[in-house]
């Protein structure tokens, strides 16, 4: 479910602490690690890099915009959270996140986390998708407050 | 006299001098010496069309890269080189190169300073002329240079505008005869702008027209409210054509000032994103073509004009085929400016159709807004810009770079007060109000975003019905001009930073390589040393490929 946790959209800088801080943090970390979120998601050094990377996903939306993406997560999707489907010649798709593209060739990271790049004259075709990238999860209210506190704690860390 | 001791002389003087010395027959007939590129637009009819054929559809994937050339400036490279009899002479910011078009390999670099304050975008310079043995150069803080083309020193440098007051040089000059034509631009700060012409052998001003009034008495300044036309800018960004037959020289012109509001100026703000044809002896104008009236979307007419013979209704006639920022394709006879033909050729929706004489008829409801108003298609940066196109006498076909499925929200804000040399842009924030995102309304970065979001392409058109025959789909939008030759080549590139040979009949790729940095420039190809070189520049730097010795 929380795999369909995006932050699937638009940079919003301003936090929005109310909603946030009416749910458990703590019982939001745990259903995002219970839930299969990390099997697409990152957070920190855990999870995977197929979806986009909620490390500081606190800093960069509000709570209503993380609600939203949990709830409806078709709403709002960021351009470079899509996804695209690369069609070979032999008929075999490979899909992954888009990082690049231009005329001559296509760059992704597939579902292994792999760094795949396409040359658009070896391939039948490819496709950007930008809605269906993950389902709606079945969560209640409170769970999903719980989820958004959570996230809205994500502040990163600094570099070293 | 020991005529067997004098002959290597006389020779070695017909081989260092003539050769090098371009007079005005040998400009009028650039376009038959495939060999060299003698003006911005590869010959007066600025069709950029080679005669070469060494290169070729079924070789092109041969291409190898020969030379780079990196001058020590940052900015991107927008200048066409000319290539005059092995010699490559090129300008970016302050300095003119002449290299061995073989090598890349420099004679002489001449130095300039350009103060950096006259900058008010990007330092770019789209090109220099050439006439007898002087290298012209217009600088971007308004000189006109002439350089000897041997040895890389000034034989004069005039001032012919001044950049204080809100003008720049950006063009490559046009000689015809005895005259280099040129006119300032102003980028956006309502300097009335003109194109003059300068003799070539003491940079004399001769004749002068103005793009926009300097008198409440000239007709043109009926066409502004009030006392608007003092401050109407109308710039000159890129080099015009010439035409023997009818010894007219066509230019086109920029954008009013305040760009993006006509609530100062109501009417239609001539001559602001027009084409004017000039006599070149006197610079009487002959006949005007407007292509937006009361322009408020930045779509300046500044592309170059390609003039071509072809067929029309069964019958040859000398024609202006012309790719406009404002989205339409137009044929204009280039004898009396009169209309002829305007077919969009990329998604537009401003425009609900012509008069009869050519005037378009604006869409209801797609004037710009205060804040945010309707989406307008194409957006402000246009179907094409400043981008050079190309026609192709073998194929038949007309070629241009094209901003696909653009679109952006119009707004305009407040006026600011005109003030020399400061913005007059009509796009001033009211107080308080929020800082625009830059880059608003521009849609998702190229890297992730979907055809339906906008896309590049370069574009073959039906030169007598603007029907698309092809197009060559590209991510990112384009900048870069277009180079065909008569072995049925395409050369052009795009903002991804690759650049790559079509085949001229279908738009079929024939090679690719990435550069890396955005194609801004025009191709251009010439023999050095028997071989075909074709080179093209991208950011700032310039890459030479030929065939594998």
């Amino acid at each position: 479910m929380l795999q369909s946790l995006g932050a699937w959209a638009v940079l919003a800088l301003a936090a929005a602490p109310l909603f946030a801080q009416s749910g458990d943090a703590a019982k939001g970390k745990a259903l995002v690690e219970s839930s299969g979120c990390l099997s697409c998601h990152r957070i920190g050094d855990q999870g995977s890099r197929t979806g986009p990377d909620l490390s500081e996903i606190g800093d960069k939306r509000t709570a209503e915009k993380l609600k939203t993406s949990i709830v409806d997560p078709d709403e709002e999707v960021l351009p470079e959270n899509r996804y695209v489907t690369v069609t070979l010649k032999d008929g075999t798709t490979v899909k992954g996140r888009i990082l690049n593209h231009d005329a001559m060739s296509v760059q992704l990271i597939d579902t292994k986390q792999d760094l795949r790049s396409f040359q658009t004259s070896a391939i039948r075709g490819y496709t950007i998708l930008t809605k269906g990238l993950m389902p709606k999860p079945q969560l209640s209210d409170e769970q999903v407050t719980d989820i958004v506190a959570y996230l809205s704690s994500l502040k990163g860390t600094e570099a070293p | 006299v020991n005529l067997g001791v004098l002959r290597p002389l006389v020779l070695f003087s017909l081989a260092g001098l003539l050769p090098a010395q371009v007079t005005p027959d040998r400009l009028l007939n650039a376009s038959h010496e495939p060999q060299n590129w003698l003006t911005y637009g590869g010959g007066y009819a600025s069709q950029r069309y080679s005669l070469l054929t060494q290169l070729n559809p079924g070789n092109a994937k041969e291409l190898k890269l020969k030379w780079v050339y990196r001058p020590k400036y940052t900015e991107k490279m927008e200048a066409t080189p000319l290539i005059v009899d092995g010699i490559l002479y090129t300008v970016q910011n302050s300095e003119v190169v002449a290299m061995d078009a073989a090598t890349g390999r420099a004679f002489w670099t001449f130095h300039y300073a350009v103060p950096p304050e006259s900058n008010q975008y990007v330092m770019v310079v789209k090109g220099l002329a050439i006439a007898g043995n002087t290298v012209f150069w217009a600088t971007y803080d308004g000189h006109l240079i002439a350089i000897d083309a041997k040895t890389g020193t000034a034989l004069w440098n005039k001032v012919l505008v001044d950049w204080h007051k809100g003008y720049q040089l950006n063009v490559a000059p046009l000689v015809v005869k005895d005259k280099i034509i040129l006119g300032p631009a102003t980028n956006e700060e309502g300097a009335n702008c003109w194109v003059a012409a300068y003799d070539v052998q003491t940079g004399k001003e001769l004749w002068r027209f103005y793009t926009a009034p300097t008198s409440a008495d000239e007709p043109a300044a009926r066409t502004w409210a009030g006392d608007s036309w003092k401050h109407g800018g109308s710039p000159i960004w890129v080099t015009g054509s010439y035409d023997p037959d009818t010894n007219l020289t066509f230019w086109g012109t920029g954008n009013p000032n305040p760009g993006w509001n006509g609530d100062r100026r109501p009417g239609d703000d001539l001559y602001s994103d027009s084409v004017v044809a000039l006599d070149v002896d006197t610079g009487k104008l002959k006949w005007y073509y407007q292509f937006t009236p009361h322009d408020e979307y930045d779509w300046d007419s500044v592309q170059v004009p390609v003039l071509a013979q072809i067929d029309w209704q069964g019958k040859p006639r000398k024609v202006m085929l012309w790719a406009n920022r404002n989205g339409f394709y137009y044929v204009i006879d280039r004898t009396s400016g009169k209309f002829l033909l305007g077919k969009a050729f990329v998604k537009q929706t401003w425009n609900i159709g012509f008069d009869e004489v050519g005037r378009p008829m604006k869409a209801p409801g797609i004037d710009p807004k205060p804040t945010h108003g309707e989406h307008v298609l194409p957006g402000t940066q246009g179907g094409t810009n400043w981008y050079s196109p190309s026609f192709s006498p073998s194929t038949g076909l007309f070629y241009v770079s094209s901003w696909e499925n653009y679109d952006a929200p119009t707004s305009k804000g407040l006026i600011e007060e005109w003030k020399e040399g400061g913005k007059y842009s009509g796009n001033g924030r009211p107080p308080g109000a929020p800082r625009r995102a830059r880059g608003a309304g521009r849609g998702p970065l190229p890297a992730f975003k979907t055809e339906e979001e906008g896309y590049g392409a370069v574009k073959a058109l039906d030169p007598a019905t603007g029907q698309q025959k092809w197009e060559f789909k590209l991510v990112d939008w384009t900048e870069s001009g277009v180079l065909t030759t008569a072995s049925d080549l395409l050369f052009a590139g795009s903002k991804e930073g690759n650049f790559f040979a079509l085949n001229a009949r279908d738009g079929a790729l024939l090679w690719h390589t990435n550069l890396g940095g955005t194609v801004a420039s025009g191709p251009v190809t010439y023999l050095a040393d028997g071989h075909q070189y074709v080179v093209v520049c991208a950011d700032n730097a310039m890459y030479a490929f030929a065939l594998p010795e």
